[in-house]
Parts: structure tokens; sequence; C-alpha cells
């Protein structure tokens, strides 16, 4: 038999597993800290480089790394702005996400 | 292989790390590592706890680390990003210690999915495996993961990443009349750059140097300059743009890097016949750390001369990039022959990074030797990879687990529960600024990780828990102690009579003073003022 795999799927069994290992291992903790990590130092920037011709395991080791120095430095500084962090990483993501998709906008026209 | 297989491969061999990584807080959910660990540890949950970043230091690391900016003393001398990244995961994992540390865990090994990545795009699935294989077993990085240099060993990893994406950029220039330029890779070249400056500045100048020798080889082999004078200036700018960010940090490190050069000590031209001389005065870090055998092991020596031998002889673009790498890596470990020293064994540790994928292209190189007429020679490469793999797994791999899953385990290397949970109550009950004294906590361990003299694991443990100014002899740096924090659990815990009978005069002794907290044999005293 030949095992068949599409990309979504591949994505969903990898999402899983890897939320099952940590609750696993770490229980609700490690199921919110393996939720944290992707929601937010990875889709903001993945949809930011979405817009961009790239090969996909490009976007998504690029999306990562950049959204470790950048996601940060805008919670640091609008952090200091609404005085709260916890305030501060919603804004950042919401302006993030809304980034993304004026980009692809943009782009589109 | 399908790559969606090789994906789901990979995935579980790093879930693998990660198992691997995380038994030292599996083992004992409190915090660990020596004195920088706790430096990073203050700064990430300082902020999580308060819900504010910081700007002026707070009094209890102000006094220790308040001129580590040297431009802006009592500011933070790191930039914020690092820091931020683990205070979010903690905020958002609703826990100050296990949300950190699996995210360390994660920062400080993924170098193995980064080479794989790269090794992967340029090499093929098998290289890209086994050099996968060999970093998570790396104890250049488990070690100092253990220790607590953490930062930079996430900016580390990024000097492949960014050499990758300006090997993707140059070519594209060189390859024009093929396909059309691609811009964005020196912008990602770029972001990622100030990326890896504000994670740690040490990967920064690595980056630097790996990607200027890999232009002069560019520039040798291909005999065109291999960017756009457009392309770069628009990509200083997104750098400088970024680091301007943070002036305080970066102009720190300016400095540093300045006055660094100030009182020279140049090394003999000698050592440039080694990887790396064993420095004669300790650094802080145990021998075996200089030891190749018991970081790399010995039996990838063979491999690793043949990948490098195979890579100099073939000079392909992706073979120009790893020995750019490879030749500025020991530019860097020899800048002591130039008279830079600073932190230069720190720079060793980088050696596995590029160690790991020429070892793995050194047992293809072999196999590539072997003539023999198929499938016979497909049976003897499959043999050969799975020797290398059983030899990983059981020399390297078995070092790494004792080591990890040992970890802290010491009585006196890391705060016990008692000391945590009073660390706590201090932190939620005393005021910043106190200054407490404490008394009985077991300090000064020697064991094989905390070999560095005089680490005092447990004072700076519960003064980074506590938030507030824990130190055994505050009054010889004239600082008005508040509080006297005294501390049996440890002398209970393994029976010290004569140390228990002490430290009871010792509290009997203790004038105008108020017992405000009595639990598991620790007493905290507030001065009467």
């Amino acid at each position: 038999m030949k095992l068949k795999f599409r990309a979504k799927e591949t994505a969903a069994v990898i999402s899983v597993t890897t939320l099952i290992f940590f609750t696993a291992l770490f229980g609700i903790t490690g199921a919110r800290t393996i939720i944290a990590i992707p929601l937010f130092f990875f889709l903001p920037f993945y949809l930011i480089l979405n817009n961009f011709e790239l090969p996909a395991g490009e976007k998504i080791v690029f999306s990562f790394f950049i959204g470790l120095g950048i996601f940060s430095s805008f919670v640091y500084y609008i952090g200091i702005l609404v005085n709260s962090v916890r305030m501060a990483i919603a804004i950042t993501f919401a302006i993030l996400i809304a980034a993304a998709f004026l980009i692809k906008k943009f782009r589109k026209k | 292989m399908n790559k969606k297989i090789e994906v789901i491969i990979i995935t579980l061999l790093y879930l693998t790390t990660l198992y691997l990584w995380t038994l030292p807080i599996r083992n004992n959910q409190l915090p660990y590592g020596e004195a920088d660990a706790a430096s990073h540890y203050i700064i990430a949950d300082y902020t999580s706890i308060s819900d504010k970043p910081i700007t002026t230091l707070p009094y209890y690391i102000d006094i220790r680390y308040a001129q580590d900016n040297f431009f802006k003393p009592h500011t933070l001398w790191y930039p914020p990003q690092y820091h931020m990244d683990l205070a979010i995961v903690q905020i958002f994992g609703g826990n100050q210690i296990i949300p950190f540390y699996i995210f360390l865990a994660i920062l400080s090994s993924i170098i193995v999915l980064i080479v794989y990545f790269v090794i992967r795009e340029l090499y093929g699935f098998t290289p890209a495996f086994l050099s996968a294989i060999l970093l998570m077993f790396s104890g250049r990085d488990y070690w100092i993961y253990l220790w607590g240099q953490w930062p930079e060993r996430i900016s580390y990893s990024l000097t492949i990443l960014i050499l990758y994406c300006f090997y993707k950029y140059t070519y594209s220039c060189i390859d024009k009349s093929q396909s059309e330029e691609k811009p964005i890779y020196i912008y990602l070249t770029s972001l990622l750059l100030a990326t890896s400056f504000l994670l740690h500045p040490m990967g920064f100048f690595h980056s630097i140097a790996a990607l200027a020798v890999f232009t002069i080889f560019i520039l040798i082999k291909e005999r065109k300059l291999p960017f756009e004078i457009k392309h770069l200036s628009f990509a200083v700018i997104i750098a400088v743009l970024i680091l301007a960010m943070f002036p305080y940090q970066s102009a720190s490190v300016l400095i540093q890097f300045k006055e660094g050069g100030a009182e020279r000590t140049y090394a003999s031209i000698s050592t440039l016949f080694t990887w790396f001389k064993t420095p004669e005065q300790n650094p802080g870090v145990p021998d075996f750390y200089f030891s190749f055998n018991a970081m790399h092991g010995l039996w990838t020596l063979p491999l690793l001369l043949l990948g490098i031998i195979f890579l100099v002889m073939r000079r392909k673009r992706q073979d120009i990039m790893l020995l750019a790498w490879l030749t500025s890596t020991y530019i860097i470990l020899h800048r002591d022959v130039f008279g830079i020293t600073s932190f230069l064994h720190r720079s060793l540790s980088v050696s596995a990074h590029i160690f790991a994928p020429l070892t793995a292209i050194g047992l293809l190189y072999l196999i590539s030797f072997i003539k023999l007429k198929q499938p016979l020679k497909s049976y003897v490469k499959y043999a050969l990879v799975a020797v290398f793999i059983i030899l990983a797994v059981s020399l390297n791999g078995k070092a790494a687990y004792t080591t990890l899953n040992t970890a802290y385990t010491g009585f006196a290397s890391k705060i016990s529960m008692p000391q945590y949970n009073t660390a706590v109550w201090i932190r939620d009950n005393t005021d910043i600024n106190s200054n407490i004294k404490l008394v009985g906590s077991v300090s000064y361990p020697q064991d094989i990780w905390e070999n560095m003299p005089k680490i005092q694991n447990k004072y700076i443990w519960m003064k980074s828990v506590a938030q507030r100014n824990i130190e055994p002899e505050p009054e010889k740096k004239n600082r008005t102690i508040t509080h006297f924090l005294i501390d049996y659990s440890d002398l209970i815990a393994v029976n010290h009579q004569q140390g228990i009978q002490k430290l009871q005069a010792y509290e009997q002794n203790l004038t105008n003073v108020n017992l405000i907290y009595n639990k598991e044999n620790m007493r905290l005293y507030k001065r009467e003022t």
C-alpha cells in the first residue's frame, strides 16, 4: 500500500502530534506553551511572507526566526506605551495580522 | 523520498530532541542554571509578573547589573527581545517556570532543525538527517544550555540561515540571465542579521564574518560582484533602522566592542595550527568543553576531515558556502592572534554547527568512493548510514542522555521546594527595595556542571524568584539589611546537627526583628525600623 500525504494533512498530523506530545509531558501548561509559540512568533510573519514568492519551507522557517526578533520588539514598545505587556501582545498580534492582509490587498492591486 | 514523509520523520526526530533536552525540567520542575542563567530568568520573570517592559532596572537587578550597559547604566544591558519572547510564553503558558524552560529548550536546540533545513535544501535528505542526529546530541550545545548562556545559542544558530539567504540572493544575481534577481533574499538576510543582533550580538558578529568570507570566495570563484549596490544599500538601511530602535543596547554593544580591544593580549602564531587551543587559565568552563572527543566523539573526526576534503575538491556553489562558514569560524576562533580575546571560548560552541554537516557529507563522500554496481551499492550505503546512526546514538546520544537526565540533581545545585515557596512569598509580600540577608542555605556546589569556582546557585535563584535582593552578606556591601532569612531546610535535609545548632544560635541573637514567615523550616524576620 502506498501512503499518500497532502500538505494540509501533513501539517495537521504534525500539529496534533506536537500538541499531544507537550500535553503528555507537561499537561495543560505544555499545551498552552506550544500553542503560544507558533501563534505569536510564527503565524503573523508567515501570513506576511505568504504574500511573497518564496518556497513553502523557506516561508515557514524564516517566519519563525524573524518573529523571534520582531514580535517582541513591537510588544516592548507598545508595552511601554500602554503600560501592559499583556495588552501589548494582543495589540501587536492584531497589528501584524492586519499588516499581512493589507500587504495581500496591496500586492493584488 | 516523499517530502511529506521526510517532514514527518524530522518532526519525530525533533520531538525526540525536545524529550531529551527537557529532561532536567521534567525531573525537577524548579528553575536551574548557573549565574548567567539566573540573569536571563530575572528579566523575563520580572516582565511577565509585573506586566511591564523593563526600561530602568528594578533595584534587585540594578545592584548587580547597573553598569553592564556601557552606554546607559541602570538600563537593560541586552536588547529586550530574547527575554520578552520568554516573558510572552510565560504569560500565555500561565506558569513562570515550565513555559520558560520549554521555550528555552526549543530555542537552544533549534539548530537541529535549522541545519536540517539548509542541508536538506543544498545536499538532500540523508546528510541533512544525519547532521540533525549529530546536533541533537551536541555537547557544545547542551552543556551551554545547561549552564545558561542562553541568548547566544539562538543567535549563533541563525548564522547558517543568514548565510543561506545570502547564498540564494547572490546566485540569483550571478545567474541573472537564467532567472530574475531575488532581492527578497537580501532583505531576509538583513532582517535575520538584525534579529541575530537583537537576540545576542555574538551571533551577529559570527554571521558578519561568515558573509564577508563567503563574498570573498564568490568573488574569487565567479569573478563577479555578487550583489546589486541598491539592494545591498536598502538591506543595510533595514538592519540599521531595526538596531536603532534599541539605541541604549546597540550603543552599549558598540562601546563594549571598541573597549574590548583596548587591552590587547596577543596569542602565539602557533595557535593557528590548532582548531582551538585550550586556554591555560580556566575561563569558567570545565576542561572537557575543549575536548573534541568529549564534545563530538573521536569517531566523527575521520568523516569530518573527509567532508572538508570533499568540499575543497568539488567546490560547487553550496560547497563554497559551507567552506566559507568553516573558514570564518576558524578566523573567529583565532581572533586572539589579533589581540581580541573576549568571549573566545564561547565562540567555540559553534564548531558543532558546522562540523555536523561536514561529518555527514564526509560519510556520503566515503560511500561515493565505493565502486560497486547497483543495487549492492545502495545496500552498502544504507548499511553505512545505519552504522553512523548507531554510533551517534550509542556514543553521543548516551552521553547526552546521561548528562541531561542527571543535570542539577545534586542537593546543592538548585533551589529546593521550601526555598522556592519562600521566595514566591517574599516576592508577593515584601517591598521591592528590600535587602534580605540569607543565612543557612547550602551554597558553593562543586558538581560536574557547576565546577566553576564558587557558584552560589541557591541564593542567586532565590533572589531571582523572589525579585528581591537576597544575598549572604549585604552588610559587606554597605546595604542596610531589612530582613533576615534563616534557612534550616538544607541543613535539616542533610541532618547537619552542628550546622543547625550554629544557625539556632545565630537566630537567637537577632534583635529588633519580627518573625513574618515561618514555613517548611524557612523563617523570615523583618527588621524593625
